[in-house]
């Protein structure tokens, strides 16, 4: 493709992109940094002004890495903000800052006093404040006076409730990163937005309980260390999506209730940790919650233990309406072989009717377990489509042979459904 | 992952004619994804044939196709084959018929040639005709220094 071909038809040297609606130049702007965005000002007269309608301004990391070099940032870098903020002109739906790890710029309450109020005023509906310094200070009190949110997520923080806060009544998302929450404030938080449908807490300190009532809620995704001592989600009628993320292996009946209806169930620990599913998911939260399950992802699932796989084959068997499952099983597990339980495994119970979609990713060296929960999958799976067997080869144990007797052995594998496809990947 | 769209539960068939008379036959479930179309179809249940007066039968082909066969794997190729004028054509054709998805692609797509790139590369590339004056344009330099630091080369 010649970008500076001068020759060709008429139609190629018109300028199409300055006569485009201002929503379509506004839908490729928010896909610049804050540089490229304002210095389309100088493109033509046309172009002087249109960057301060754009109606997001995001300050993202690539941003602040200019400045790195610089001892105290902090001044250079507030007043190109602020200078941006003051030349705006027009309603600014989503305003971002992302301040990068170390980087020497505190967000101020001197600073957000003067930002936060302009962006009110700006009806300002989503808001990002992502302040990754290692510092930690309180996030200032005016920020909660933000009444028009509707998305919101914030980073960085010590988390106090101003006394007089009367919460964000539009608040339909509310992401939290890194946060550090004083005594009761999530649940106060929380309980200042009535309409809250999504919600996520990932890496927070001081984060011990989640028993909070959130009867709008449907996406809720948490992200919790050891120190996590119980989460109750009963409350929760209306959530359909779950995701629990152990960062550190979890506690043994940390879950103490699920809601009824969910949908989507997403469940794993990061760092290899892991302990058996049935002490992370009980039979008795098992019979009682996945009655209604469509979609399960499984982490962490140690294959080459016979009680763990049978116990996730129990599992299925209790989510009838089950179309999508996702086990993965990465890190190195230890290498003991684990005695086969294929026979164990009843092929005979055609249990997986609405099972569609099944993506297996593990570790070399667990395959052969795996081969047995594949070959259970196949043989009871009357309606399913497609079945991804994705390996991460560890090169000591495998060679082209090898993988050669798993695809045949795949394929040899009894199948409950005609139309079924088995990828294998590695 | 795409839905098998070509397993569609209804089979009826529509007829969009392009703004230069080229007649696409579709399935009703492709074209509703285009909610213009959708909007002609919820006034008009009986309608057959839908005009589409702002879209050449080059672009609604490649809009039809796109909606066909979206994925991932697919949105990350589909940018590279078109040009400049093309992608503008194609992201004003997603404008009119409103396919959010389509139209997002085709902006992260536009984007992408132009980011850090400098105002003369930009220029050529969407054939704007600079008319600040050399005082305006040194002016805004000045005024927006901190925008003009670490720009691509041409």
């Amino acid at each position: 493709m010649s970008l500076f071909n001068k020759k060709g038809n008429q139609d190629d040297q018109i300028d199409r992109i300055s006569d485009l609606p201002s929503n379509v130049i506004d839908g490729v702007l928010e896909h610049l940094n804050i540089r490229d965005v304002v210095r389309t000002s100088i493109l033509s007269t046309k172009w002087r002004y249109m960057w301060t309608s754009a109606p997001r301004l995001e300050f993202h990391p690539n941003f602040f890495h200019t400045y790195e070099y610089i001892h105290y940032p902090s001044p250079v870098v507030s007043k190109i903000i602020t200078d941006v903020l003051m030349r705006h002109n027009g309603p600014i739906n989503k305003f971002l800052l992302f301040i990068p790890t170390y980087f020497n710029f505190k967000l101020t309450v001197k600073l957000l006093d003067m930002w936060i109020p302009l962006l009110s005023r700006r009806g300002v509906k989503h808001l990002e404040l992502l302040n990754l310094e290692t510092a930690l200070s309180h996030l200032p009190y005016i920020v909660f006076s933000c009444k028009e949110l509707t998305k919101f997520k914030f980073g960085g923080f010590n988390l106090s409730i101003p006394p007089n806060f009367s919460g964000f009544k539009r608040l339909l998302n509310l992401k939290l990163q890194r946060v550090t929450f004083e005594s009761g404030a999530l649940e106060s938080l929380i309980s200042g937005c009535p309409l809250l449908e999504e919600l996520s807490i990932e890496y927070c300190h001081r984060f011990e309980y989640f028993h909070i009532s959130t009867p709008t809620l449907k996406v809720l995704s948490l992200g919790f260390d050891k120190n996590m001592k119980s989460i109750c989600l009963k409350k929760a009628q209306n959530l359909s999506d779950l995701t629990l993320m152990a960062n550190d292996g979890w506690v043994p009946g940390l879950i103490k209730s699920l809601p009824k209806n969910i949908q989507r169930f997403s469940i794993g620990s990061s760092f290899n940790k892991k302990i058996p599913y049935a002490d992370i998911i009980p039979p008795t939260l098992v019979k009682s919650s996945f009655n209604s399950i469509k979609y399960l992802k499984l982490r962490a699932v140690k294959f080459n233990e016979r009680g763990e796989l049978l116990y996730i084959v129990s599992v299925l068997k209790s989510a009838p309406h089950l179309v999508e499952l996702v086990v993965e099983s990465y890190g190195h597990l230890d290498i003991t072989q684990g005695s086969d339980c294929s026979e164990e495994l009843d092929c005979s119970s055609r249990c997986l009717n609405q099972l569609k979609t099944v993506n297996i990713n593990i570790y070399a060296t667990s395959h052969q377990h795996a081969m047995s929960f594949i070959q259970f999958i196949l043989a009871n799976s009357t309606s399913l489509k497609t079945l991804t067997f994705d390996v991460l080869l560890d090169s000591r144990e495998f060679d082209a042979p090898m993988l050669l007797s798993i695809s045949q052995h795949l394929l040899l594998m009894k199948r409950a459904s005609q139309s079924a496809q088995v990828k294998f990947i590695h | 992952m795409a839905e098998e769209k070509s397993q569609a539960s209804s089979s009826k068939m529509l007829t969009l004619k392009a703004s230069d008379g080229v007649l696409f036959e579709v399935e009703l479930n492709i074209a509703k994804e285009m909610k213009t179309v959708q909007a002609y179809i919820d006034d008009c249940e009986d309608i057959e044939t839908i005009p589409i007066p702002n879209v050449l039968g080059k672009h609604l082909a490649i809009v039809i196709e796109y909606i066909k066969k979206t994925n991932e794997e697919y949105d990350a190729e589909f940018e590279k084959q078109w040009n400049m004028d093309d992608l503008q054509l194609l992201l004003l054709a997603a404008n009119y018929l409103n396919i959010s998805g389509l139209q997002e692609c085709l902006c992260k797509a536009i984007a992408k040639r132009i980011e850090n790139k400098s105002p003369e590369y930009v220029r050529k590339v969407f054939n704007i005709e600079n008319d600040h004056s050399p005082e305006e344009e040194a002016k805004l330099r000045k005024e927006y220094k901190w925008a003009f630091e670490g720009v691509d080369k041409d």
